[in-house]
């Protein structure tokens, strides 16, 4: 049996669909750079080859990813680089993501569509040095620019998709995700729920302590959620103080993953939504917030309302309406509590 | 997935003077799995167990210069569209799968197997008979890429076996 090869070859292999995830698929050197569409011809390849980075284009991998980067770290020592698209971007970070104990199943990975130089540089490098100096034209500078172009595109994506204040996503990139994120389980019979919460009293706070220790409440607010959500759900500020959270079914989790987060014992969506909306509760109820002083602490409440694919809509419309829907309930149902949308007698999940 | 050694030594099989090994495929505590992980013990023959069919092309891949027989339920291994029976025939590995009533109802994965030399079976116990003859056979398979590759001698065997299996004249 031949074990894992020594690398420094500069030799990149990619697998799924390229075409989709590259900005500059069509100058691929194919003698430093192979492609396979199949992931089994892919994994045969990474283990017959030497390569310095195996690019995977996560969304030919399916559920089965799990299993495909498994076989690859046994069949290779090269770099793996996930491509991902932007509602595999919560995925790609958890599997990046060492766990003590646990085999890293990817290094990096990068949000589609990505530019060649920046994948495999050393590629690039290569194909330059070939092309002698006095006969570079043109094209020898588009690695250069392909990577410039890049470089801005992933500075407008953050931009546009980013809340300034908070750091979490803004509301363009909850839209989008959800409208995409709903698309995919309704191909795969997944679930999707949104939970849409806001401070409440927050304009009281904010007239009394001034504007300044309402953004330090909002960002402190951003970062115990962020804190009590899994890795993969999507937390993002949608208005002044309005949040929202995306949880929605993780296809690559092991039964072991699955198993040792105790968060995803519950089947239904919404009680695992307000499992983590009273955790970051008693989160918000613990923090030391100095600015509302000596008496700020504890005073901080939610009132949320939830909403789940396919039970309460089928579309992000419906879902953020139903979803504020809930909260106005909840609003007037005395606050400091979550609304269930759907329910029998529209139940409350009181957090007092 | 592991390759490991069923026992003292590896038996080599035929007059191939190729070392044999296998690759299972499948729930290890599947019958499939644990029969053939006990055949390979009995005979000495070297065996990585892979649990999906993406690490078995891993381990069938690190064994270029073996003799090949990789045996796996037709559930598992027609993932990806089949593309593992491709592999494997174009790389001169033999198949053994284990065909059970629900694979059997989709003959597309089944004709992509056939058609790419892998020996079919329903029954498990029928399992040891195939492994023994390939064992016993010292000729190694010829990489082929296509239909016309296939020896007559093939075709008719795993035409008589697809009708055995599926109950009806096919098409191959």
């Amino acid at each position: 049996m031949t074990g894992p090869q020594p690398q420094g070859t500069g030799r990149v292999l990619l697998i799924g669909q390229v075409g989709k995830a590259l900005l500059d698929a069509r100058g691929l050197d194919r003698r430093l750079c192979e492609t396979r569409e199949n992931v089994l011809d892919g994994i045969d390849a990474a283990a017959r080859n030497v390569f310095d980075t195996i690019g995977v284009v996560m969304d030919d991998a399916s559920s089965q990813l799990g299993s495909v980067l498994r076989a690859l770290r046994r069949s290779s020592t090269a770099r793996i680089v996930l491509l991902a698209r932007m509602y595999e971007e919560p995925i790609a970070r958890r599997l990046t993501t060492p766990i003590p104990g646990e085999e890293k199943l990817a290094d990096e990975y990068c949000v589609c569509p990505v530019s060649l130089a920046t994948l495999c540089p050393r590629v690039v490098q290569e194909q330059r040095e070939r092309i002698p100096s006095e006969s570079q034209g043109p094209d020898s500078r588009a690695p250069a620019a392909s990577m410039e172009l890049e470089r801005r595109l992933r500075y407008l994506e953050r931009l546009a998709t980013t809340d300034d204040l908070t750091g979490l996503k803004n509301r363009r990139y909850i839209w989008e995700f959800t409208r995409q994120i709903l698309d995919r389980a309704r191909q795969a019979d997944r679930r999707v729920t949104i939970l849409v919460f806001d401070i409440d009293d927050f304009k009281h706070y904010n007239d009394v302590y001034g504007h300044m220790a309402g953004d330090e409440i909002l960002r402190q607010a951003a970062i115990l959620m962020r804190r009590c959500c899994r890795s993969h759900d999507v937390v993002g500020r949608v208005g002044g103080d309005e949040f929202t959270v995306v949880f929605w079914d993780d296809p690559y989790r092991t039964a072991g993953e699955v198993s040792r987060d105790r968060r995803s014992t519950t089947a239904e969506h919404p009680t695992e939504a307000v499992f983590v909306a009273k955790r970051f509760q008693q989160a918000l109820g613990n923090a030391d917030l100095h600015l509302l002083g000596p008496r700020g602490e504890g005073v901080l409440t939610i009132s949320g309302g939830l909403a789940s694919f396919p039970r309460d809509g089928s579309t992000a419309e419906q879902l953020f309406e139903r979803a504020d829907r809930a909260l106005l309930e909840a609003k007037r149902g005395g606050k400091n509590r979550i609304h269930l949308v759907g329910e029998p007698r529209n139940s409350i999940a009181d957090m007092g | 997935m592991q390759w490991q050694v069923a026992g003292e030594s590896v038996m080599t099989g035929g007059s191939s003077g190729l070392d044999p090994c296998m690759v299972v495929v499948g729930d290890p505590c599947s019958d499939l799995v644990r029969t053939v992980v006990r055949l390979a013990r009995e005979w000495r023959v070297e065996i990585a167990r892979c649990e999906d069919v993406y690490s078995a092309v891993a381990a069938a891949a690190r064994a270029p210069d073996r003799r090949v027989l990789i045996v796996g339920t037709m559930r598992e291994m027609a993932r990806e569209q089949g593309r593992f029976f491709q592999i494997a025939g174009a790389n001169g590995q033999r198949c053994c799968c284990l065909v059970d009533r629900d694979s059997a109802a989709d003959p597309g994965p089944v004709l992509v197997a056939v058609r790419s030399g892998a020996r079919l079976t329903a029954d498990v116990q029928e399992v040891k008979a195939i492994l023994e003859d390939w064992l016993a056979g010292g000729r190694p398979r010829p990489r082929h890429s296509d239909l016309s590759d296939l020896m007559e001698d093939d075709l008719r065997a795993t035409e008589a076996e697809l009708i055995a299996l599926l109950g009806r004249p096919s098409d191959v």
